[in-house]
Order: structure tokens, then sequence, then C-alpha cells
């Protein structure tokens, strides 16, 4: 399955919120979607789930326009919540049944997932006696109780501890194993580079990077080393090129990438000690912020 | 048409298993058990009753009497007439009479100054006191007799002149409206409170999901007009159990105490109505409700809080406390047929009233009524449909509200 956005265009009275975006996400692969507080990443989503329609462009899916009604979605909003004072079950199966589920199977679903997320004791509580971290845990189960083709994760990872952070992490990577399309939103990079193969960054309106992640790092300059080494002050006096110690790694700045054989054979014929050497690549975080910078 | 009735099952099942609805229906039913019992347990606990009226104090009546000439006619016939009291003659000025009614030594002081003429003396003039009527007629008749009596007619002669009664045959080609009064008022108090109560449950209803956020994901889930719809039908179907199970009670315990109620004449007329008008109360209600439950739905899902729907639900409030004074004003004064009335028999938002009065206490032709019926099912639709747009738009509109203007093209945006 492959969604796409093409050129969508829309405004909020004065307020030109998104400049003509296009992403396109395909099943068993996450997009991850990236930018700062108003950039406009939950307005791309609440288009794709039409909550409103977009001023121009058009939503595709394998090549047609899309027709919500027979598409099975899974979407977290970013505005978590659902009835404070409803028990659990109840509200689950009933949003399962929303979705077109039976009642015998709505059930099964939302015992299984209450089971995945060790949420089963809960059961029968009214949500409102929840913390916020388990009541985040069951939205996901919302999201997830349909068994979705699409799932639409906006800010998935607000208000989740690291553990529950792992655990859906996990449970996206079975999804993702499972060939269903994940489009998510977020500002934490760490999460997104986990397992992300795509990313687009979203910036005031405007896609202003979009791709392979690796692809995207391969093509940032790599005439930039990282050298890891126990006696790190012994390798930066011994070397010829420009270096500087940072945490615990040696960063050596070849004059362009095709030293880099030249550099090794330096090392080799002065006998220095090293335990790794690679081509420093900029993390997401860097990439991030020399894309969005300007706006700060 | 699955979403619907899923929405439909999970708003009324959110009625039914709501404590206070249930503690608030089942507290109506036993009221209404316990006071149509009334008599039965009164009969019960008779005995006991009865001693302790003995035990207490009979109210005492002072009568000064200046003229001094009527003391053996008025004991016998307040004593008569007010058995109840207990009567004193004795001489006093006018200031010593207000001292001891102040001081509650008497209930009230009666001061005779002629035979056509006395003072009635009271602490608290009450809504219902009567006493000074009751005097009045003794002295009236007795004036008379004494008149008659000097003109030459004989005391029993007049006696049976005053007895004299005039018998009144009515025949009604239409309706007894004072038969009909009780229960047509008690219908459509019924129908204004639910209509009134449940009409601001299904607002705030739109206005907690919008609040808690459940919206966005209802939204994404479910076609609006389904959620509306449910929403409406399910409170509809909750208040109609609720007036159903009272009104079944009613019946239930009528009957079970039907002996006891016999000389009644309210309530007699009220359980004896007959079942058509019971017939079109439930149409009535149902197309009343509705039109009204839409609109608090529609007003609910502009409102960002739970508290404004106090505030904003105001004029459709206020537009159905107008239509309930028409027709109660016209009901009390005897004429459901005036202009008004007609005129509001066929306008939706006061019809489901003024034509079900206009049926229970007037005769209404057959093509009125439909007329009416159909206006009225017509724009139900058409204020649900409005409402399922201003409801889809409404629902994700936080912070200020939507300028008119903008949300009409909203509404109508594909």
């Amino acid at each position: 399955m492959k969604l796409e956005l093409k050129n969508i265009n829309k405004s909020f009275g004065e307020n030109h919120v998104l400049k003509g975006i296009s992403l396109e996400a395909t099943s068993g692969k996450a997009l991850g979607v990236l930018g700062r507080n108003g950039a406009g990443k939950t307005t791309a989503i609440r288009i794709v789930m039409g909550v409103f329609p977009q001023d121009e462009g058009e939503i595709f899916i394998d090549g047609k326009p899309i027709d919500r009604k027979h598409i099975n979605f899974g979407y977290l909003p970013e505005e978590r919540g659902l009835y404070p004072k409803k028990i659990i079950l109840d509200q689950l199966v009933y949003f399962a049944m929303l979705k077109g589920m039976n009642k015998t199977d709505a059930v099964k679903s939302v015992k299984h997932w209450l089971d995945r997320l060790n949420m089963s004791e809960y059961s029968n509580k009214k949500l409102e006696t929840l913390s916020k971290g388990n009541q985040q845990k069951i939205q996901l189960i919302v999201t997830l109780v349909s068994d979705p083709d699409i799932i639409i994760l906006d800010e998935p990872f607000s208000g989740l501890d690291p553990v529950n952070a792992k655990l859906l992490e996990d449970i996206v990577k079975e999804e993702l194993a499972k060939n269903k399309l994940v489009f998510f939103s977020s500002h934490q990079m760490n999460y997104i580079e986990e397992f992300c193969e795509n990313i687009a960054i979203l910036n005031k309106g405007n896609i202003v990077l979009n791709g392979n992640i690796h692809e995207i790092k391969r093509n940032y300059d790599r005439s930039k080393l990282i050298i890891a080494a126990q006696n790190l002050e012994n390798i930066k006096n011994n070397i010829d090129e420009e270096s500087f110690i940072e945490k615990d790694n040696l960063i050596v700045q070849l004059k362009s990438e095709a030293d880099k054989n030249k550099f090794l054979n330096q090392i080799v014929s002065k006998n220095l000690d090293v335990d790794e050497i690679k081509v420093f690549e900029p993390s997401l975080k860097d990439i991030f912020v020399e894309y969005t910078e300007e706006s700060i | 048409m699955k979403q619907f009735f899923d929405i439909l099952r999970f708003e009324l099942k959110g009625y039914l298993k709501n404590k206070v609805f249930v503690v608030v229906t089942v507290l109506i039913c036993l009221i209404i058990a316990i006071s149509l019992s009334f008599p039965r347990i009164k009969d019960m606990f008779n005995i006991d009753s009865s001693a302790k009226k003995e035990s207490t104090q009979l109210e005492k009546i002072l009568i000064v009497d200046n003229t001094g000439e009527n003391k053996q006619y008025l004991e016998t016939a307040l004593s008569a007439a007010m058995p109840n009291n207990e009567f004193v003659f004795d001489n006093k000025s006018l200031d010593e009479a207000k001292l001891l009614v102040n001081n509650d030594e008497y209930a009230s002081v009666i001061l005779i100054d002629n035979p056509t003429s006395f003072t009635y003396l009271v602490k608290n003039l009450g809504m219902y006191d009567v006493t000074s009527d009751i005097v009045k007629e003794i002295f009236k008749t007795n004036y008379r007799l004494n008149q008659f009596n000097n003109l030459g007619v004989s005391p029993q002669q007049s006696q049976s002149i005053f007895l004299k009664d005039i018998d009144v045959t009515t025949i009604e080609t239409g309706q007894n409206q004072m038969n009909n009064f009780f229960y047509t008022y008690i219908l459509m108090f019924m129908l204004y409170m639910a209509i009134l109560i449940y009409g601001q449950l299904v607002a705030t209803n739109v206005a907690s999901e919008k609040s808690s956020r459940a919206m966005e994901i209802l939204i994404t889930s479910a076609k609006p007009t389904s959620l509306l719809f449910g929403k409406v039908i399910g409170s509809g179907l909750a208040a109609f159990i609720q007036m159903g199970s009272i009104l079944f009670s009613a019946y239930i315990f009528f009957n079970l105490n039907k002996a006891y109620w016999a000389n009644n004449f309210v309530i007699n007329a009220i359980f004896n109505m007959p079942l058509y008008i019971l017939l079109y109360c439930i149409l009535f209600f149902v197309l009343g409700f509705f039109i009204y439950a839409f609109m608090f739905g529609a007003v609910g899902s502009m409102a960002t809080k739970v508290e404004d729907i106090n505030t904003s639900s105001m004029p459709i409030t206020l537009l159905f406390i107008i239509a309930f004074l028409i027709v109660v004003m016209s009901m009390s004064s005897g004429a459901v047929d005036n202009t008004i009335m007609k005129i509001s028999s066929f306008i939706p938002f006061t019809s489901s009233m003024a034509m079900f009065v206009r049926i229970c206490m007037s005769v209404v032709p057959v093509y009125e009524i439909i007329i009416s019926v159909v206006i009225l099912i017509l724009s139900t639709l058409f204020i649900g449909y409005i409402s399922a747009k201003i409801y889809r738009v409404g629902v994700l509109l936080y912070g200020k509200s939507p300028k008119l203007g903008s949300l009409i093209k909203a509404m109508f945006h594909k």
C-alpha cells in the first residue's frame, strides 16, 4: 500500500499552515515527519484523516484518490482523550465496533491488546483512575484494536516513560513486520532514528528535507572521521591532520573525502593503537537543527 | 447503519448504567406508589390517628357578642359549620381582643356589633382562611330568616325556599375541559420537563466528549450523522423508558388502590383519560423531543467547555419556555382554540405542545392534525440534517466560537 500527499495547501484564515507539501509512505516502512512546534505536522495528519479538508492538493492511496470509507485507519491523535468516566473494556469494545468489528471480534481483539500492553488488570476500571502513561496505553489500544492497514501516530512518544516508549517501539516494529503502513510525527529524534527508514522534515509549512534516512546521512560531507582509542592524546599529537577530542572520541577533519586511505596508511605506518575508525555521520538531531535552525 | 446502532446502544447503556438515572427513576416511581397508596396506608393506621385527634386541642375562637341576642343561634350554627373549633363567648373590648389574638390565646376573635356586621380579628390571615366567610354566611341566613319571619313566612317555609336547588344537565358535544384539564396539564408538564432535561443532557454529552477530546477519535471513526442521531435517539429512548416506568407505576398503583380513590374527581379524571390521548402524547413527545434535542446537540458541539452549555443553550431554552407559557396561559383561560394557539399548533417549535393541548381540550379537525404532524416531521428531519452539519464543524472547533458566515461556509464544504 502506498500513501501519497501531493501539493497539499491549507490555510486557517491568514495563517498559511501547509505550503504545498508532498509526501509518500509505503507499507512495511515507517515515515517519520519531523518538525518544530507549529510546523504543520498535526495539520498534515488531520488532513490525511479527513478531520478537515485541504484547500488544495490531493491524497492518493495506491495511485487512486483516497476513499476513507474503505480504509481501515488506526489514528492516535495529538489531543489524547477518551471517556474518563467509562469502564475501559466497554469503551475499547465500543471504539472497535465503530470501526466495523462485530462484538465477539472486538472483545477478543481488546483482550489481546490489553494483555500485550500489560493492562489487563485495569480492564474493569474507569479510565480516569489510571495514570497518564497508562491512559496513553489505552489510547494506543484504540488505535490498534481494529488491526488497521494504515497507522497514523501523532507524537506517540509524548508522555511515555522509557519502558513504555520501548514497548511502543516494539509494537510499531511488529506492525511494520506485518507490512502495515506507519506514518507518524514527532520531535523526539532518537525514537525516529531508531525505526524510521524515511523521514520528512517540515518547517514552517514546507518540506525542507525528505528521503531515506541513511541516504540523507550518506550525502553529508564524509571528510570527517571519528576515532575511538585508549590514548586519544597520543594519536592527536602524532597525526598531521587537524583534530579535536569530543567526549570519548577524536574527531579528525580531512582535507577531502579522498584522503581517507592516506590517513589510514599514516595510522598504520606510525603504529598508532586504534580501536575503531569510522566516517563521522551527523545525527538526526544535527540534521534537524541544521534545517530548522534559521527559524529559531 | 451498524455504526448508528452501535452508537445508540452505547449511549442508551450509558444512561441505564448511570446510578443517578436509575436512582431518580426508582425514587419517582416510589413516590408515586406511596402517594397513590396513601389512603390505604392511612386506613391501616386509622385507629391510631382518631385517638390522636381527640388528644389534640381544638382551635379556640372567641365570640364577643355586643348585641347579646344571637348567642344560642350562633353557638349551634357555628359548631355545626366548624366542628374542629371551640367557641368561647365573652365580653371584651377591641383592644383586649387584639391582645388575646396576638398572644395566641385565641386563633381568632369575632366581634359582633349588630346583626348585619361583624369584625374578624386574626393574627396572620391564611391563604385558605374561610372562617369569616362561614360566619358571614351564617349571619346572612339568620338575617334572611328573621326578615322572612317578620313578613309572616314561617321558618319552615323559608327554610325550604333556601334549600331548593336547581337541576342542571350539561351535554358536551366536544370535550369536557374540566375533566381533561388535569391530565392534559400533567402530560404537558412531563413533556416539558423531559424535553428540557434530556435536551440539556444531549448538549452536555456532546460538549463533554469535546472537552475530553474523545471527539477526534469519534469523528474519524464514525459518520457525524450517525453520532448525532445515535446520541439524540439514545437519549430519547432513555427519556421514554423513564417516563414509561413512571406512568406505568402510576397506572399499576392507581388500579391497586382504585376503591380508595372512588370519590376523588381529579385523580379519576387523570386515570380515565382516553387511550388516543396517550398515543397522541407519545407522538408529540417523540417529535417535539427530537426537534429540540437536535438543536441542543448542535449547541453542545459549538461549546468549548461543558460550563458554556448553560449560556449557549439559553436561546433554545427560552424559545421552549415561551412555547410552554403560551400553551399554559391559553389552557388556564380555557380558550385553547384562540388565534395564537392555532398559529402555534403549526409552528414546529411550539406545535408539539400547542397541538397536543388542543387535541386534549377541544375538537380539532383531522386535517389540521395531519398538517401539523407533517410540518413537525419535515422540520425535525431538516433540523436534524442542519444540526449534523453544525455538529461536524462544531466538534473540532476549540477556542473562540466561529462567526456565523464561516460556519455556514464550513458546513457545506464537501
